[in-house]
């Protein structure tokens, strides 16, 4: 194996150890958060549609219940 | 207190709030600890300035380790009193926990190649950490394989509960086995033996990644809410129409 130094960027090889460290603790933590955002915009939408239609459909019921 | 806020829907209303407050306290902790984790602490006398890899390679560690314990909390209140929200926070905390230990053996990886000469050691801390990590893998696993929402649950709690024998294990490894692992230098008995200028900058990064994992974990618990209220919904529509 060979160390893991990024060419043209970071030569030194102990350097790149620790912007390897660092990058990907922020990439962890930023793929993390964005999915996580994703995903609670995604299910927020979606229960907020389900409910409406819901309630609209719960409208439509007693409307017909209520027309003689 | 935790009655209180164990309420779903007061849960919903203070994690509003909550959650992006954590992310303001990760980024102002993460602006503040990082210029001293990168450029103002002091280079190790035997590591030299590979020690810099500490300042995220212990607090993932840490974390790892703090959020694994909460979802045994979680699962005991589960299994226990059967409630929803203790099933919610356990399966939220999973993801950030697993990460969490992914990032701990990577960047322990990458900083015992040019401290030890090797990536990878079968020692007592470095395979208890592995097993925390594949712990973490199976518990995620099991929830996404069982349909039956309540049955993954109690089975997740179950393996959940198993799993935090390894917690110990984990944390007395360097004392109770000969490791290459270097033994705890921070929490241990008689203080810690970090120098002053090396601890401030590792409890801020702690701090931070602390603030980041909880507020990510609020996200991960309001999406989990949401999708069940979307999910009843859903079929309630779906068994009302004709």
């Amino acid at each position: 194996m060979t160390d893991p130094a990024l060419p043209g960027v970071i030569e030194d090889p102990h350097t790149a150890y620790i912007a390897w460290s660092y990058a990907l603790a922020a990439l962890s933590l930023a793929g993390l958060a964005f999915v996580g955002w994703w995903r609670a915009r995604h299910w927020s939408a979606r229960a907020k549609a389900a409910l409406r239609a819901e309630a609209e459909g719960g409208e439509a019921e007693e409307k017909k219940a209520s027309t003689p | 207190m935790i009655t209180v806020f164990a309420n779903p829907d007061r849960f919903m209303a203070l994690s509003r709030y909550l959650t992006p407050i954590l992310a303001a306290a990760a980024a102002a902790l993460f602006a503040w600890g990082l210029p001293q984790a990168l450029v103002t602490s002091p280079p190790d006398y035997q590591m030299g300035e590979t020690v810099r890899i500490m300042y995220v390679h212990v607090p993932a560690a840490w974390w790892a380790l703090g959020l694994y314990a909460a979802m045994g909390m979680a699962s005991f209140v589960s299994l226990v009193w059967r409630h929803v929200l203790a099933d919610v926070a356990a399966r939220a905390m999973a993801p950030v926990g697993a990460v969490l230990a992914a990032l701990c053996l990577i960047t322990g990886s990458l900083w015992g190649r040019p401290t030890w000469g090797t990536w990878w050691e079968w020692d007592a801390r470095l395979t208890s950490m592995l097993v925390l990590f594949i712990t973490y893998i199976g518990y995620l696993a099991l929830w996404a394989a069982i349909e039956d929402a309540q049955r993954a649950a109690r089975l997740a709690a179950i393996l959940c509960l198993v799993g935090l024998i390894n917690l110990p294990i984990i944390r007395f490894s360097v004392d109770w086995w000969y490791t290459l692992h270097q033994p705890a230098s921070v929490l241990r008995l008689g203080g810690s033996a970090i120098d002053p200028a090396m601890l401030s900058p590792l409890l801020i990064m702690a701090g931070a990644f602390a603030c980041a994992a909880a507020s990510i974990t609020l996200l991960g618990m309001r999406s989990l809410i949401h999708r069940r209220q979307a999910l009843a919904a859903e079929l309630r529509l779906a068994r009302s129409a004709p």
